[in-house]
């Protein structure tokens, strides 16, 4: 079992790496941004502006503070892939040699899912010391809703994951593998379906909230989008936010057992 | 030498005719195509000569950023253990092999200059000004010969994938350092941008110049070729030992 993991540690490593690299610079430059905001130049022209009366420095730097505390799921859930294990499988043609060793199938899934959450975890570990740390810089709250949306950006992940791994695992030729790569398409087709009309909806409702001619200020302005954004998108978040972990227990145990099948039909 | 010359513009011949499309599709879409819509409204350009005088240049470094871009498939093309070894026994021995890798990147080098110089000639009187960019492309020429001898050596001694990497890793060092010079540093040049304009203007116009730049010019271009011939006889030594790193 520890050959396994190790096994597909030394395959996911070239992808693993560079993503790792970018997570850890984002990090660094989050908190590099941050204190330009209390020291550099980011506070000289643009908080400390006496041109500025509207307030757009502090508006900026809220801007900056959600885009990188967003940013690092985004990255680092890229160490959630595994498919790299599944594709360097198809050369050496691991499916059949792995008759001559001591492997069952649920070994082997455990060990690519053991992948997965190790992914995981580097990335959650990675988004806490970067919230963390900004958090305390700006005085921003940081707590149980920062961290589920974190686990949001999970979900969106194994939604894809799941179904593409199914396919994945089982294809035995390069071309059938292409096909394959395309599957996620059969989640995202349906989710963009479902929240097109409530995206039409929004964007109507903001145009009739702010006319062109009217001249409302910009704090007014960012805090009647966000009770629109809440009112229209955030009741369905808060409904499912106690469940988050439960959700991303359930797609990978569905992840894992259609794996699993994969495995054990491409042993016939 | 004069055979391997044309085996390297014959085996590269795909990746020179990309370069040479990206120059000049790139240059008629940005620098003649916005100036002939501005022309068919009525207006007239010839007033706001800085716009054109950015845009000219922000064309000349793109055409060479796309040499530097597609540099490395030079080096890729002969990534063979056997090629190595044959042309290390044969007369030319691995410096002609080397030496037709460096002229070849100056051929080019010298191709986007002309190319230049030939595209401001033809843009000029579409765009009303004289902008007089041949001079930024003649310090880019050098520009680029000072990178490439930093460029060229791991290259030649890890491989093009090699090299690929170090050139990444210089990128992003580049640009890190930059970006913190920008939250940290002294912005106060951004203050008296116009005069930073006027100052491009005059010395693209060769007016108002300082003879210490004029120095440094000088200095930067004998500097700039030193480097280059420096980088030649180290890749000259390296060869043979890059060659372990082929995958064929």
């Amino acid at each position: 079992m520890k050959g396994l993991i190790y096994r597909d540690f030394c395959l996911v490593k070239k992808n693993w790496i560079p993503v790792f690299c970018i997570s850890v610079g984002a990090v660094i430059w989050n908190i590099l941004v941050q204190l330009s905001f209390e020291y550099g130049n980011f506070k000289k022209y643009l908080l400390d502006d006496p041109n500025d009366t509207s307030g757009a420095g502090e508006v900026s730097r809220v801007m900056i503070y959600y885009i990188g505390l967003y940013m690092i799921p985004y990255l680092a859930l890229i160490l959630m892939d595994t498919l790299s294990v599944v594709r360097a499988d198809l050369p050496v043609k691991w499916a059949t040699n792995r008759k001559i060793f001591p492997v069952t199938a649920l070994q082997w899934t455990v060990s690519i899912y053991s992948i997965k959450v190790i992914g995981l975890l580097i990335a959650i570990i990675l988004f806490l010391i970067n919230g963390s740390i900004m958090a305390h810089m700006t005085g921003n709250i940081f707590g149980i809703y920062e961290f589920n949306n974190m686990l949001l950006f999970a979900c969106f992940y194994l939604a894809f994951d799941w179904v593409q791994m199914a396919f994945m695992v089982r294809v035995r030729t390069e071309k059938e593998m292409n096909s394959a790569a395309a599957s996620p398409l059969l989640v995202l087709i349906p989710m963009f379906a479902l929240a097109y009309p409530k995206c039409k909806s929004y964007a109507f409702k903001l145009e009739t909230l702010f006319p062109e001619d009217a001249e409302i200020e910009v704090q007014e302005r960012i805090s009647q989008t966000k009770g629109l954004l809440q009112s229209e998108f955030g009741v369905y978040r808060d409904a499912v936010a106690p469940y988050l972990w439960l959700i991303v227990l359930a797609l990978f145990a569905l992840g894992f057992y259609l794996t699993y099948l994969g495995i054990k039909r491409r042993e016939k | 030498m004069k055979g391997l010359l044309y085996k390297e513009l014959v085996q590269n011949k795909i990746m020179l005719v990309a370069v040479g499309l990206c120059c000049i599709f790139s240059s008629f879409f940005m620098g003649i195509l916005p100036f002939m819509a501005v022309m068919a409204e009525g207006d007239d350009l010839s007033n706001d000569a800085s716009f054109t005088v950015i845009m000219m240049i922000f064309i000349t470094v793109l055409d060479y950023f796309f040499l530097l871009c597609f540099q490395g498939n030079f080096f890729q093309t002969d990534e063979r253990k056997k090629w190595a070894y044959f042309i290390a026994s044969s007369p030319e021995t691995s410096v002609g092999q080397v030496r037709s890798k460096y002229f070849l990147v100056i051929i080019c080098d010298m191709g986007v200059l002309i190319w230049s110089y030939f595209f401001e000639n033809i843009a000029n009187p579409i765009q009303g000004t004289i902008t007089g960019t041949t001079v930024i492309s003649g310090l880019l020429f050098f520009v680029h010969l000072f990178l490439s001898a930093f460029d060229i050596p791991f290259m030649i001694r890890f491989g093009a994938k090699g090299g690929n990497m170090v050139h990444t890793v210089m990128f992003v060092l580049m640009i890190a350092v930059g970006g913190i010079y920008l939250l940290f540093g002294d912005l106060s040049f951004f203050d008296s941008i116009d005069d930073f304009y006027d100052k491009i203007l005059n010395f693209l116009h060769g007016e108002n110049i300082s003879d210490w730049l004029y120095f440094w010019l000088g200095l930067f271009i004998w500097i700039s070729m030193g480097c280059y011939w420096l980088s030649y006889r180290l890749s000259c030594k390296f060869y043979l030992k890059g060659v372990e790193h082929y995958a064929k």
